[in-house]
């Protein structure tokens, strides 16, 4: 049953801990992909920034080739020469262009030299709209103007004007400043992806964690609970399975007085038993309560310690524990005296039950003693102890260590827990150490003086 | 009578109430506090039953139960516990116990029930109308070893598996309800609930069937109990 729940447990945890995982790792992926390429696609666009007015300059190297493109073009349909335009474009002001001499006969495709003049140029006047090409050379113009639509003759016979359509300086010009701000925004964005991503990561682990203590803690609760309902089934019905075997034995047999009066005795020693257990589970109900407080009185400690030891002695002895007690007289507190004598009560109780019971004479010190305004109550013990990790919840209700199946030693789990309640209420602190397994346990309680 | 039960409770009130009233009934006892002491004395002591109660201080009641199971030992073994939920029964059955009885448990019914293990122990030592080593469908049995060959090689049946199988055996083809099985092979009414007979039914298959899952001998007949069905013996 208890390894059911502990496997049902582990279960439930490695699937919350893979889910988480799982989340972690695609919000670090997300924050990867956006710092690399993010990151990347920010810098394309700020080199496409920084290169703009190169990339201007090209797109007017380009509409030029195109000009020269359909002027080539033109001079193909009188067919005139082809010739791969190589000028050399002048950008110069950006106002024109001037294709010189060799350049500009290339330009418009003429090999000889004196078609254009040996001082013949290209002007390309660069204006809004409209190239105007200016050859300045000699007879070609009636060709141009008759034969080449696009090619409009304008001036003096020695001058010819092309038309075409031109996308402007201006035009290409790309609004950098619209750009900027694109990038910035893209900047922006992924900031916020990262610190958003960020903050999830975080998030879920923090939720993550926050979800697993609670599952852990439900199911420590109910582990416990269950524990107590076992070790409670087992405590109750014990007594109660021997009651009810000698009553039957006593209603059915013929059995000699003597017989009958130890039948007798196991079943008064029996509800005694079943009084006790009864009490604790009724008290700690009583005792967790928060508005539960004890009526504080000055007494002596030393007489109550003294009465509760007296009463363990008979059983410490039939146990083989020898008691030895250091209590001076008179040590006066404000104690609620059944409340206190329930909780020394249930630490002694624990001292002997756990004492060992293989090895030679035990031994349990008892000590009460005056220090610094408190007093202090050690109880110790040279039994089975308790590992470091249980040290830390012997104070939590129902909890009992080891294993349910095979503890040797009944129990409520209710007896610290009670203790612990109770010296709470009389604003004292009781803590337990042990030196591990077998090496005994030691109780302490420090109540203030009574001034 | 001269039959020795071994107690095994740590609870001295019990022993003690249990040995008085065994002892005024013929038995020879036997007490042991912790499960190791009763594991000496049943490896040292000729014991006839076990009054065994499961929680122990070092070794459990189970623990005691599957080591006696594991050294062959087929003495019957009923447990005495204060858990009395089903899944804790079926757990005790589950170590090899033959039966148990909760706490608090009535004396007329323990004595009833100690003496029904041992009527039922009569009857299966005593040869009737199945031999001792039994045939069918491909599986043998032997009910004085305990050892059968099963489709999946050797079986080692436990004391009250091997009761049920021949409880079975010898009413073939005959639809026999839970309570006749209670009554043929644990001798009373009251106990186990019939949920662990469908248990031990299991168990029987899961040793004979060649597919557990689709029985072809030992069948389940809805609403009336089970049917067991031998290919050779139709």
């Amino acid at each position: 049953m208890t390894a059911q729940l502990a496997r049902q447990a582990r279960r439930t945890t490695i699937i919350f801990w893979v889910i988480t995982a799982l989340f972690v790792t695609q919000m670090g992926w997300w924050i990867y992909f956006q710092l690399k390429y993010g990151g990347e696609e920010l810098a394309v666009a700020e080199e496409m920034l920084n290169r703009q007015p190169q990339l201007a300059a090209d797109g007017w190297q380009r509409q030029i080739d195109r000009w020269s493109d359909s002027l080539r073009g033109a001079w193909q349909d009188f067919r005139v020469n082809t010739l791969r335009s190589s000028h050399t474009a002048n950008l110069e002001g950006w106002s024109r262009m001037v294709f010189d001499g060799e350049s500009g006969r290339q330009l418009i495709g003429i090999r000889r030299p004196d078609s254009l003049g040996t001082a013949g140029r290209v002007q390309v006047p660069i204006a809004d709209g409209m190239v105007t090409i200016l050859i300045q050379g000699t007879t070609v113009q009636k060709f141009l103007s008759r034969d080449f639509p696009g090619i409009r003759y304008v001036g003096a016979d020695d001058t010819l004007n092309l038309s075409a359509n031109v996308v402007t300086p201006a035009t290409l010009q790309v609004d950098q400043s619209a750009d900027e701000e694109l990038i910035d925004r893209r900047r922006r964005r992924m900031r916020m992806f990262i610190a958003e991503g960020s903050f999830f990561i975080v998030l879920i682990i923090a939720g993550a964690v926050v979800i697993h203590r609670a599952l852990r803690r439900t199911a420590e609760f109910e582990h416990r609970q269950q524990n107590f309902l076992a070790a409670v089934t087992h405590e109750l019905k014990a007594p109660l399975a021997s009651i009810r075997l000698f009553a039957e034995t006593l209603a059915s047999r013929d059995l000699p007085e003597a017989k009958r009066q130890e039948c007798l005795g196991r079943i008064s020693q029996d509800v005694e038993r079943l009084h006790g257990l009864i009490d604790d589970i009724l008290d700690a109900g009583i005792f967790s309560r928060r508005t539960f407080q004890s009526k504080l009185e000055e007494s002596d400690l030393s007489a109550i310690l003294k009465t509760v030891v007296e009463h363990h002695r008979p059983r410490a002895e039939r146990a083989r524990l020898a008691v030895r007690e250091d209590i001076p007289a008179a040590v006066r507190v404000m104690v609620d005296e059944s409340h206190m004598r329930r909780a020394l009560e249930a630490i002694i109780d624990n001292a002997i039950k756990y004492s060992r019971t293989d090895g030679p004479r035990g031994e349990i010190d008892i000590a009460l003693k005056s220090d610094n305004g408190e007093a202090v109550i050690t109880v110790a013990d040279q039994g089975i102890g308790l590992d470091e990790r249980d040290q830390k919840r012997v104070f939590e209700r129902f909890f009992r260590a080891g294993d349910e199946l095979t503890r040797n030693v009944n129990g409520s789990g209710l007896g610290l827990y009670l203790a612990r309640e109770i010296i709470r209420t009389h604003k004292g602190k009781i803590s337990l150490w042990s030196g591990g397994p077998g090496r005994g346990t030691t109780v302490e309680i420090r109540l203030p003086l009574k001034s | 009578m001269d039959k020795t039960i071994l107690i095994v409770e740590d609870e001295e009130h019990i022993a003690e109430g249990l040995q008085l009233n065994l002892e005024m009934e013929g038995y020879k006892t036997i007490v042991a506090a912790d499960g190791k002491t009763a594991l000496d004395l049943y490896r040292t002591t000729p014991i006839d039953l076990i009054l065994l109660d499961v929680m122990l201080p070092g070794l459990s009641g189970y623990d005691v139960c599957r080591e006696i199971r594991r050294e062959a030992g087929r003495v019957p073994i009923l447990f005495l516990t204060a858990k009395g939920e089903e899944d804790d029964r079926i757990l005790g059955l589950e170590a090899g116990g033959d039966d148990y009885i909760p706490k608090p448990f009535s004396l007329k019914e323990l004595l009833l029930r100690i003496m029904a293990i041992f009527r039922r122990q009569a009857w299966f030592a005593t040869p009737g109308s199945v031999a001792d080593e039994y045939r069918f469908g491909g599986n043998v049995m032997n009910f004085k070893t305990f050892i059968g060959r099963g489709p999946r090689g050797e079986v080692v049946l436990t004391r009250k598996e091997c009761m049920m199988l021949k409880f079975l055996a010898e009413h073939p083809n005959e639809v026999i309800s839970r309570d006749m099985i209670l009554d043929g092979v644990w001798g009373y009414h009251a106990y186990p609930t019939t949920r662990t007979i469908d248990n031990f039914v299991l168990r029987l298959r899961k040793h004979f069937e060649i597919d557990p899952a689709e029985p072809k001998m030992f069948l389940t007949v809805f609403g009336a109990g089970y049917k067991f069905v031998p290919p050779d013996a139709a």
